[in-house]
């Protein structure tokens, strides 16, 4: 005992002497040695470093060593056997960070089991990223605003109402409400099914007329961001923090509104009801809110606020009349995204067009265009040059039914429960206690099942 | 909509240090991560599985093609979704490019969780390809590698 600790020492003293900086984490990442030189490197942040843990977090108050510790963390590759490059950052005194070369090298019997990672940086800082003029250079106020300016233009030409160009009786009175919500700032829902063109009809509305004091279009994607996050965007959006002056041209896109939480619908229903708003709100929803509350499944005075104008846009297989219009005009689209110029349909290429179901809408239209206009060779689109599942859904009817599957089951679930020990194992490092642990039975269950399953030869 | 394959979350950067940073953030969840170097190579994958989460750092230079393909995204790939993650001096960008259709966008390395779990969601609500009993039971084994 007393020998390796003298043989620490002397590894120690070693490592210290070298200019490099070399640090050592545990099998939990967690720091448990510095040289000299990496502490000179970190500076007076590397003070309590020691015992911290290298991981990555998402809390933004955590500070201090911790913080440090989480600039240190090595690609998770390494814990697998792998030697890897990285680069490590440092923050400065004055929040500036600063980068390293580093190579992190796993120590292990096994390279499933890695109990201790070796990371050695180079002498030399990497060059800063904000002096590379081409990479992250800040851009500047007037760069920034012609950007802003160039790009709102572009978003008006693009998001002109053609998507509602038809002559059925809904997508006409689509059409008059449409006008009617651009040329006002009451909030406006849009509900129809996914790919109906939701989210086109709100461009369409907002940068309808002057694209240039159109202001930002602010959207929110309700069914996949944190509750947290759209509560705090929209709380700051509202109060103005955000835009200042701009902000009372702008638009805040609430898609897919009818996912949200109940909590989350009672915060923003505590911004929007009966209160006045700088920016105009346009959400987006699979069914009308209104009727939603109806069932007690939408808080109602939320419903109401967001309601104002409701559009309800159509599936497109109750406009198929308006196929042969809309494929021509995203044709016209595609021509003018490339060099190929295709002219139009053949008749039985509409005609499986007018013939398909269309569960993707408006929006599977538009793609599968484009893909027979990148297919096609002729002058034309034919019927093959449509992709498969067009031809899938005009022959689904022709083919025969699926042949039922069928599962040997002892044969299967062996194979699952060799599966399932090989991934505790894998994931306890090879430790057969804490694998068993996992997998809910004791040790000499688990050696036995092994034994039985031949997984001990492995 | 087809699509020939699972929808996949795939992060285009220059270095590799957000989609390990992502990795972390993802271990518990399963999420594989796909890296591409370039925006071609990116946008190119997303043609044979539409329902990519897509992670892009933005740099300065090729911003005005980011920005121009996020536009055409919404159109050519409705059910793609992206975010974009930068260095902090182009923190400016942050509300063009959410104006584009970015659904997330953070400067932070160490404030990935919102976007990993939004990219979560989002992969959850991806329709599969069809599957077969045996290979639906397999997918949900958990302790995946």
């Amino acid at each position: 005992m007393a020998r390796s600790r003298v043989q620490a020492t002397v590894l120690a003293r070693l490592l210290n002497s070298v200019p490099q900086p070399v640090y050592v984490l545990d099998d939990e990442l967690t720091v448990i040695f510095v040289n000299r030189a990496c502490v000179d490197w970190l500076g007076p942040a590397a003070e309590g470093i020691l015992g911290s843990r290298a991981a990555y977090h998402s809390e933004p108050e955590v500070s201090g060593p911790q913080s440090v510790a989480a600039g240190l963390c090595p690609p998770p590759e390494v814990l697998g056997g792998s030697e890897v490059s990285a680069t490590v950052p440092r923050a400065g005194d004055r929040g500036q960070v600063s980068y390293r070369q580093a190579r992190f090298l796993p120590v292990g019997a096994r390279p499933d089991d890695t109990f201790a990672v070796i990371a050695i940086l180079e002498t030399e800082d990497l060059p800063q990223p904000a002096t590379d003029t081409t990479q992250s250079r800040e851009p500047s106020a007037t760069e920034l605003h012609e950007r802003i300016e160039r790009f709102r233009r572009e978003a008006a030409g693009r998001y002109r109402a053609d998507w509602l160009l038809g002559k059925c009786p809904a997508i006409r009175r689509v059409r008059r409400q449409v006008e009617l919500a651009a040329a006002s700032r009451a909030s406006v829902l849009l509900v129809g099914p996914s790919g109906s063109g939701r989210r086109h009809t709100a461009g369409a509305i907002h940068y309808r007329g002057t694209p240039d004091s159109a202001g930002t279009l602010v959207p929110l994607a309700c069914s996949v961001l944190d509750g947290d996050l759209i509560r705090s965007t929209v709380t700051a959006l509202v109060s103005g923090d955000v835009f200042a002056d701009e902000s009372a041209h702008g638009t805040l896109l609430l898609n897919d509104v009818d996912e949200l939480s109940d909590e989350v619908q009672a915060e923003l229903a505590a911004e929007f009801v009966d209160r006045p708003l700088a920016m105009r709100l346009i959400a987006t929803a699979k069914q009308p809110l209104v009727a939603l509350a109806r069932k007690e499944r939408y808080r109602e005075d939320l419903a109401a606020a967001l309601s104002t104008i409701t559009v309800e846009l159509p599936p497109l297989i109750q406009r198929r009349e308006d196929i042969p219009l809309l494929s021509q005009l995203f044709l016209e689209e595609a021509n003018a995204r490339g060099a190929r110029q295709i002219s139009c349909f053949t008749p039985e290429a509409l005609d499986a067009l007018h013939g398909h179901g269309w569960p993707g809408n408006i929006a599977e239209l538009a793609q599968v265009v484009a893909q027979a206009h990148g297919q096609t060779a002729g002058p034309r689109i034919g019927v093959d040059d449509l992709p498969e599942q067009i031809h899938f859904a005009a022959h689904a009817a022709a083919r025969p039914p699926r042949e039922e599957e069928t599962i040997v089951l002892d044969e299967f679930l062996g194979r699952v429960e060799r599966e399932l020990i090989r991934r505790a194992l894998g994931r306890s490092k090879g430790n057969k206690a804490k694998a068993a642990r996992l997998l809910g039975m004791t040790r000499p269950r688990l050696y036995r099942r092994m034994q039985q399953l031949g997984l001990l030869e492995e | 909509m087809t699509s020939t394959r699972t929808a996949r979350l795939i992060v285009c950067e220059r270095t590799g240090r957000w989609a390990a940073a992502l990795r972390m953030e993802l271990a518990e969840a399963g999420v594989r991560v796909w890296e591409t170097r370039s925006l071609a190579e990116c946008w190119e994958t997303l043609a044979a599985a539409p329902g990519n989460f897509v992670v892009v750092e933005l740099i300065a230079a090729t911003a005005d093609d980011l920005l121009g393909k996020m536009v055409g995204l919404e159109h050519r790939f409705p059910r793609t979704r992206v975010a974009v993650v930068a260095d902090r001096s182009l923190a400016e960008y942050e509300w063009l490019l959410r104006e584009a259709g970015a659904v997330h966008f953070t400067c932070s390395l160490r404030q990935l969780a919102p976007l990993a779990r939004a990219a979560c969601r989002h992969l959850a609500q991806v329709p599969t390809p069809r599957q077969g009993l045996a290979e639906r039971i397999w997918a949900g084994l958990p302790w995946r590698g």
